[in-house]
């Protein structure tokens, strides 16, 4: 079953459609058991406020190092 | 005028309701719900956090794309996926690396000061009717039903608390309010918001049933 946030998430939508990224849906969002790695999902679940550019890893793109 | 009477006819207050929902989301962005107004500016400065850091994302999106390419990549090679699995994904990536790049938000994530304006302005509303009313008085009782129910004292006010925690917690774990889901969820047709409103409504009328039983 997919993540049950998955409906909300501005990324996951790009994870779906586009090229290469599927492998962020393939390892963060197919079944109840990944989705627990996601900091996406993790922030969801606390109803906290998400950046459009969080990674499932919990890198922030385009924040530098 | 009937704007200064008790109660507005049916169709004004409709047509108020949603005035105040479509304006809502055009000014801020997202669907009209009290708690979830409450929500964000208990999260102010984790709202703030993810403004700056979806300010400074929109500031270097070409830089931020190569970035989610060389990492998306690695992760493709690094990985264990099937050979195949693997292959098509790789593939992909060398196809149309512009297609994985990611789309900046539509609408920029607002501050929660339009959510602070939005409920000072619900006590505001009600203060200014009830004055313009002539209804404005301070009350220190809660209703003859509560008053019947749990007499007088310290009791009555306990109870009251404990249901506002209660309905706190009940609207957190529903995901929004009566408002959120009633008005905005609703309208929308979003599955959960039927069914949360039925929750709610049902057992309002539930309670009520029971307490012209019981008094």
């Amino acid at each position: 079953m997919a993540c049950s946030h998955s409906n909300d998430c501005n990324l996951y939508q790009q994870f779906v459609t586009k090229g290469s990224l599927k492998i962020w849906k393939i390892l963060y969002c197919e079944d109840d058991k990944k989705t627990q790695d996601c900091a996406r999902h993790k922030l969801s679940v606390e109803s906290k406020p998400i950046p459009a550019n969080l990674l499932p890893d919990g890198t922030l793109l385009g924040n530098g190092p | 005028m009937f704007i200064l009477e008790a109660n507005w006819p049916w169709w004004f207050g409709a047509f108020a309701l949603a005035t105040t929902c479509v304006g809502y989301y055009v000014l801020i962005g997202r669907p009209c719900g009290t708690s979830g107004s409450w929500w964000r500016i208990l999260n102010w400065k984790a709202e703030a956090d993810a403004v700056r850091t979806e300010q400074r994302y929109a500031a270097n999106k070409e830089a931020a794309d190569r970035e989610l390419l060389e990492r998306t990549r690695a992760m493709i090679e690094s990985e264990d996926l099937p050979e195949e699995v693997r292959a098509q994904l790789l593939a992909e990536a060398d196809k149309d690396e512009a297609a994985a790049a990611t789309e900046a938000p539509a609408n920029p994530r607002p501050l929660p000061s339009a959510e602070l304006c939005f409920l000072i302005g619900l006590g505001l509303g009600g203060l200014a009717s009830a004055v313009f009313l002539g209804r404005f008085e301070f009350q220190f009782t809660l209703g003859e039903t509560h008053t019947a129910l749990w007499g007088d004292g310290v009791l009555p006010w306990a109870i009251l608390f404990v249901g506002g925690l209660s309905a706190g917690f009940g609207v957190r774990m529903a995901g929004g309010c009566t408002m959120g889901h009633g008005l905005s969820g609703c309208s929308s047709l979003q599955p959960g918001s039927l069914l949360a409103t039925a929750c709610f409504f049902g057992t309002a009328v539930g309670v009520s049933l029971l307490l012209g039983v019981l008094l």
